[in-house]
């Protein structure tokens, strides 16, 4: 039997009733855009805790061995930097400091909300987003900032270019912005440099220096070094408070770090599999219910001489035909509602071609999955009850 | 010879006008043979025989529960058989597994009493639906469709929806799709349930017209009386039991024959049935003497084929020559005396045989039923 030339009974059966069809797809682009929304938040953490990564423009990093986020806390000796510079293969070494702003003061006003404070020397070519970079300079001023206009709007304003507020008791000037964005800790980025990061934070009367303790280490390579081979040869070569990897094997990490040690990475993980679950039980109760209409029918073709692998193969096609249906509707409403959570969580909501994909298997492993599990009821049915 | 064989002769002498190879109609197309089958402890087949041969039109009749669905199911390789055997096309049922019946199936034409379309499909497309598991050739596939939509009136409906028609072209519809491949066997459930007196007779002239053409062979499940002028056997089956096989052709003849010997004049049509149907056929070849003068009188004759001379060995004078349709014999069965002519076969002859026990309670039977009507007219003073 050529498939091509066969009567399209699956297609035929899944438009026939106008109404159905449309309850049917309604529910299906439902399970897709629910997959599509946990998949958006899971990846949406990730994706915004490794913004900052990604910004730098980096061939190895060199962090704490206690580090297992991109949460400012855990610094180690700045002087691991100089003794990786001394070895040949390393071009350039510059120091990230990091560190929680608590508090921004405008006006009088305090706010306790959360920024992430990013400090480099102004001299260092350390980011590769070109926005930076040309703004950078700017702080060589003493006591400016540059801030992240994706702030995630809880200062009413009170920090963004020109304002003025309050950072560890010194008037700091924002001097321009920049775009990062915020993740799901913080709500913002703030860029200083080295020298008002010191101001800022050191205590007077203290021997801390906040600038000997490095939150990031940012390592360029000799052309044709291999980084992940290096990384391991340095790490070996220093103490046991830095280790050395690439911002691929760094990223690998955090997504680790949120999907293992995070309840929130579990708790919208569980999301898609409750959603891919929830879309199965729709488009199954939707083609078990079609099925039982059309019992006579289907006993009729096992009658007549159709086996059950062609009952099969219609349950598939048909699988096929409402997932393809659904993620037409359920795709373009995902994509507007990621842009709606964008805006509201300011957390970063991509329908990646690669992430489309996902949920377009998914949704037609679902769809096909439910129409085998609802064929079954076809398959069992004797065809001698048909007389 | 079985009852099912001397249908089976009476059925070919009847056929010698049809153009095609006598042989093609010897071979049965379906034979079951000791079939017993049990639902749980229940037995609802007991050990039925029957034959099928091509260009049957059988009808099965019985009441519910009789056990006829569960035939035509068996028939059908629609069930596993439990006991005996059923040969379907040269296969043997018994023991195949279910791709292999799924596979047989392919090859018969059923029709159910409900039409059980696709009602997302056109008509056109339900009958494609069925051609397809023979052939992937699309435009012979729509050709074919479309002839066998038209032969059952429905030019005008091809591409209408399940929903768009009455409830008889609808059964047309399932008709078509089980015609349409040219099956030579067909299984039908009440095909004429639903349909008007034209259109029941479009659908039974079409099944004819493939029995004719093709041989196509087809057991009919119905109660509707209409089918009877069409039927060329009736099977009746009681409590699983096959308890009557007549060839309903070669019967009416044979009842319109008895109906002349003055022995019979009279009878019922029942009585006549039941008469003829303990007639034995008897192949005769030319030469041969059917019985001589003077012999003691067993059998009553009917020339079935063929013709038989009757001489008087005193005389030697030729007292009569027979043909297709006389009777001779019955005089020295009612007398009691001894034959008072010799018959020979002259042409190649088939002669329906009836014994002397048979013809005695033909004749009580009669006797019976006149003592009946006496009673009823008693009564009725």
């Amino acid at each position: 039997m050529a498939l091509g030339n066969a009567t399209p009974l699956a297609w035929m059966s899944l438009i026939h009733d106008r109404r159905r069809l449309l309850a049917s797809v309604a529910g299906v682009a439902f399970a897709v855009l629910l997959m599509a929304t946990e998949l958006g938040f899971l990846n949406a953490i990730y994706d915004s805790s490794t913004l900052v990564i990604d910004a730098l423009d980096a061939e190895l990093l060199m962090i704490s061995p206690l580090k297992d986020d991109f949460n400012p806390s855990k610094p180690f000796p700045r002087r691991r930097l100089e003794q990786a510079r001394g070895f040949p293969e390393v071009t350039a070494v510059y120091p990230l400091w990091l560190s929680r702003l608590t508090s921004w003061s405008t006006h009088g006003a305090i706010k306790r909300d959360l920024v992430r404070l990013l400090a480099f020397d102004p001299a260092d070519p350390i980011f590769k987003l070109p926005e930076i970079a040309a703004k950078q300079h700017l702080l060589r001023a003493p006591d400016t900032a540059l801030v992240d206009r994706r702030i995630r709007d809880t200062y009413g304003g009170g920090l963004r270019s020109g304002a003025v507020g309050e950072l560890g008791g010194r008037r700091v000037k924002v001097v321009g912005d920049f775009e990062l964005g915020p993740d799901l800790q913080l709500n913002a980025n703030m860029l200083v440099s080295d020298l008002t990061f010191h101001r800022s934070l050191a205590v007077p009367g203290s021997n801390d220096q906040p600038l000997e303790r490095v939150e990031i280490g940012v390592l360029r390579l000799a052309e044709g070094v291999d980084p992940e081979t290096f990384a391991t040869r340095l790490a070996k070569s220093l103490p046991d408070d830095v280790r050395c990897l690439t911002p691929r094997q760094f990223r690998r990490e955090i997504h680790l770090f949120w999907t293992r040690h995070q309840p929130v990475g579990a708790v919208f993980g569980i999301g898609l599999v409750v959603g891919f679950f929830i879309g199965l039980m729709i488009c199954y109760q939707v083609l078990f219910t079609d099925i039982v209409d059309q019992l006579p029918q289907f006993a009729t073709l096992k009658a007549i001489g159709y086996s059950n692998g062609y009952l099969i193969q219609l349950a598939v096609r048909r699988g096929l035909y409402l997932a393809i249906l659904a993620l037409i509707v359920g795709l373009p409403v995902a994509l507007f509602t990621y842009r709606l959570l964008a805006g509201l969580t300011g957390l970063q909501f991509a329908l990646t071609p690669a992430r489309a994909a996902i949920v377009a298997t998914a949704s037609l492993m679902m769809c096909v999955a439910a129409s085998l599990l609802a064929t079954r009821k076809a398959i069992d049915t004797d065809p001698a009850e048909v007389f | 010879m079985s009852r099912t064989e001397t249908n089976r002769l009476g059925t070919l002498t009847l056929r010698v006008g049809l153009k095609l190879p006598t042989e093609a109609f010897l071979v049965p197309v379906v034979k079951v043979q000791g079939v017993c089958h049990d639902f749980g402890a229940t037995r609802v087949l007991h050990d039925v025989d029957l034959d099928l041969f091509a260009g049957d039109i059988v009808l099965m009749t019985g009441p519910s529960g009789s056990g006829k669905t569960t035939l035509l199911t068996l028939i059908g390789a629609l069930r596993s058989l439990q006991t005996g055997s059923i040969v379907v096309r040269n296969r043997e049922l018994r023991g195949l597994d279910e791709a292999e019946r799924v596979e047989l199936r392919r090859g018969l034409g059923f029709i159910f009493q409900g039409h059980n379309l696709f009602e997302s499909l056109t008509a056109l497309q339900n009958v494609r639906l069925a051609l397809e598991l023979h052939s992937n050739n699309r435009q012979a596939n729509e050709q074919r469709a479309r002839e066998i939509l038209e032969a059952v009136g429905l030019r005008e409906h091809l591409d209408k929806k399940p929903e768009a028609l009455s409830g008889g072209q609808r059964q047309r519809v399932a008709v078509a799709r089980a015609l349409a491949p040219r099956p030579p066997l067909v299984l039908a459930d009440e095909p004429t349930a639903a349909l008007d007196a034209k259109t029941g007779s479009q659908v039974i002239n079409l099944l004819k017209q493939l029995g004719k053409e093709q041989g196509t062979a087809t057991v009919l499940v119905t109660h509707d009386n209409r089918v009877l002028q069409a039927a060329d056997r009736i099977i009746n089956m009681v409590d699983g039991r096959l308890v009557s096989d007549v060839a309903v052709g070669e019967s009416l003849e044979i009842c319109e024959f008895l109906s002349k010997v003055p022995a019979f004049v009279g009878y019922t049509p029942g009585a006549l049935a039941e008469i003829a149907e303990h007639m034995q056929p008897r192949n005769l070849p030319s030469g041969t003497t059917v019985f001589h003068q003077g012999d003691v009188a067993q059998d009553f004759f009917i020339v079935w084929q063929g013709s038989v001379l009757i001489r008087n060995d005193d005389t030697g004078e030729e007292l009569a020559r027979l043909e297709p349709g006389a009777f001779f014999g019955e005089v020295a069965l009612l007398s009691g005396q001894p034959r008072n002519a010799t018959a020979v076969v002259v042409d190649d002859a088939v002669l329906l045989t009836l014994g002397k026990e048979d013809f005695e309670a033909g004749l009580q039977r009669e006797k019976n039923f006149r003592d009946q009507l006496r009673e009823v007219f008693y009564n009725r003073q």
